[in-house]
């Protein structure tokens, strides 16, 4: 029972981390935004680089590593016809399906964008000319966000959190 | 042939199973792409489509809206516009109806969630009504549907969701909202008026007028919101800024409204703590992914799609039908109707506009209109027996009515709804006549 409740804590403080990241390129983007269209406005002087700044890397980090935490809250949409509250064991072994396939789908990605980070910093590819998020970091975001979403999914809930237990 | 369609008939399975939404269609996508392309070519999909779906300076609008209402209900908006609006019009009988109406509305502009807007109204506005002989029916109906002017009322995420699948104007989309949202207030205020003279005991008491005094008192903190909503509609309109960007700086002006007013007492607004401020962008980091990861697993089954040839497949059957067009827009409207009884707009409009959209576009019907009317249709589901989530949301928010005398009250507004669709549908200029004049 400790070794479950350490894991739980460690699942929601992990994603709780990732989510606070998620939530400081929240701020920038807003204040990045806000000072980039102030400045092409209003004093015609955008901030060079800033579009390829928020959409290459801080909205990946807004997405991938808040992932997890939307995992730990269970906070995705359901259709939710068929209910099972009735049936404890079935709806059990329903949910260690569902988790087992979201989280090998989330390691499938993570594993692939892995990949493409390594191949993009083996291969030196750096964005020459051009004001650009390097895909060596974009993917990386991409992996690490996938495999924290997949650890996440793995690691059992709070019982308030499940619904079901 | 059958094992070419497996995945479709996968992704009901999972469906209907209750596996959430996004995964039914990221699995049951990657499945077929796996078994069409082999196993490096699906590979590829997933090493490039969750990046991808994300990395893009159009989507983060989506992130900033939701920010910008989570901010605005923070704050404590909501309860100011209510009785703004209560002093204006309160005194009337069903006053307090209609200023929930107005109050919603104003809610709308700054939020793009129904459910968000008919939660919140319904802590504040129900009580009031209750206390004030209202019947619960009428209380919990009003509310119910007030809530769904949200997502058409500008900025709303439906809207934004549906330019990003059709690859539609996001911002001729967003101002194209505006006018039916307004229609919609004023056939939902004759609603209010209708029944409560029809019905005496709907809403029996009526207030005193309040004076000019109050009024300014209760106004004159609103406005500098309404200011910010105003401004980012013309930004928007004239194209002097994206959405995007229109999305961030109306985050960083409500905020520092919020941070202006939150130490005047009268303002009536909840203090800003880093705390709450914190909570905001939890609760919009969570909307924001669910919405994101949701259009990840659309674009994988979308990739799929594409391999099977299937939404040609469809739309050259349904054209090849020789119906009137007309006919078949009954039909892709009514099927939204059922289907919005079961699922949220978001999931109706992920599963299906990659068919619907280019068979009605084909048609020769207006792609802006169209997001109107489908935004419109799947509103209906939101209030409508079995799921109905603004009717529970009201329910269980208020804790003072059950979902029955939500259910209840609804069908007068129902009848309305139905009426502005239908206004909606035969004179489309009332769509597509402002966004036919931005540039």
């Amino acid at each position: 029972m400790n070794f479950r409740n350490s894991l739980i804590n460690l699942g929601d403080k992990s994603a709780a981390s990732f989510a606070f990241v998620a939530k400081l390129a929240m701020c920038l983007i807003v204040i990045g935004i806000t000072l980039d269209a102030t400045g092409r406005y209003l004093f015609s002087s955008p901030i060079l680089g800033m579009q390829a700044i928020v959409e290459g890397m801080l909205q990946p980090i807004v997405v991938f590593f808040a992932i997890a935490l939307a995992a730990r809250h269970d906070g995705h949409m359901r259709v939710d016809i068929i209910r099972l509250e009735k049936w404890p064991l079935l709806m059990r072994l329903r949910e260690a399906i569902f988790s087992l396939l979201i989280v090998v789908f989330w390691l499938l990605c993570g594993w692939q964008a892995g990949l493409r980070a390594y191949d993009a910093y083996v291969e030196g590819q750096w964005p020459v000319g051009q004001i650009e998020t390097p895909a060596v970091i974009a993917y990386s975001i991409v992996a690490l966000g996938c495999f924290m979403a997949a650890l996440c999914h793995l690691i059992p809930r709070r019982p308030s959190q499940d619904g079901g237990e | 042939m059958f094992l070419e369609y497996l995945p479709i008939l996968l992704l009901f399975i999972f469906l209907f199973a209750g596996m959430p939404v996004a995964f039914a269609l990221a699995i049951s996508g990657a499945i077929g792409a796996l078994q069409i392309l082999g196993w490096s070519g699906a590979m590829g999909a997933l090493s490039n489509i969750p990046y991808s779906t994300t990395a893009s300076f159009t989507i983060v609008a989506i992130g900033m809206f939701i920010l910008m209402a989570e901010i605005a209900t923070q704050s404590g908006i909501t309860t100011r516009l209510f009785r703004a609006a209560n002093s204006l019009v309160g005194h009337y009988r069903g006053g307090l109806a209609v200023a929930t109406m107005l109050a919603s509305a104003a809610f709308g502009t700054l939020s793009g969630s129904s459910i968000a807007a008919a939660a919140t109204m319904s802590r504040i506005a129900i009580p009031e009504m209750l206390k004030r002989g209202y019947s619960k029916e009428f209380a919990a109906g009003t509310v119910s549907i007030a809530g769904t002017l949200a997502i058409l009322i500008p900025p709303s995420i439906p809207l934004i969701i549906f330019g990003i699948i059709t690859e539609t104007s996001i911002r001729k989309l967003l101002i194209a909202g505006m006018v039916p949202g307004i229609i919609t207030v004023v056939i939902y205020m004759l609603t209010i008026t209708i029944w409560t003279r029809a019905d005496k005991n709907a809403a029996p008491v009526m207030e005193v007028a309040a004076t000019l005094r109050e009024r300014w008192d209760a106004i004159r903190y609103v406005w500098p919101f309404l200011l910010v909503i105003l401004a980012i509609f013309a930004a928007l309109y004239t194209g002097a800024v994206t959405t995007t960007e229109a999305s961030a700086v109306g985050v960083m002006a409500v905020l520092i409204i919020w941070l202006l007013l939150h130490r005047i007492p009268s303002a009536g607004l909840e203090p800003f703590t880093l705390s709450g401020f914190g909570d905001s962008l939890s609760r919009a980091l969570n909307s924001t992914v669910m919405i994101l990861v949701l259009l990840i697993g659309a674009y994988i089954f979308s990739f799929y799609l594409i391999l099977t040839g299937a939404s040609n497949t469809v739309e050259s059957y349904i054209t090849g039908l020789d119906w009137p067009p007309h006919a078949i827009l009954a039909v892709v409207i009514l099927l939204y109707i059922v289907l919005g009884m079961f699922m949220s707009q978001l999931e109706i409009m992920i599963l299906t506009l990659p068919f619907v959209f280019p068979i009605i576009v084909n048609l020769g019907f207006d792609p802006i209109w169209m997001g109107i009317i489908v935004v419109k249709t799947i509103e209906i589901g939101l209030v409508t027996p079995p799921v109905g989530m603004n009717v529970f949301v009201v329910s269980s928010a208020s804790k003072e009515v059950t979902p029955a005398q939500g259910f209840k009250g609804i069908t007068p507004f129902l009848i309305a709804e139905f009426a502005a669709l239908l206004l909606l549908i035969i004179f489309p200029e009332i769509v597509t006549f402002v966004p036919n004049l931005m540039q």
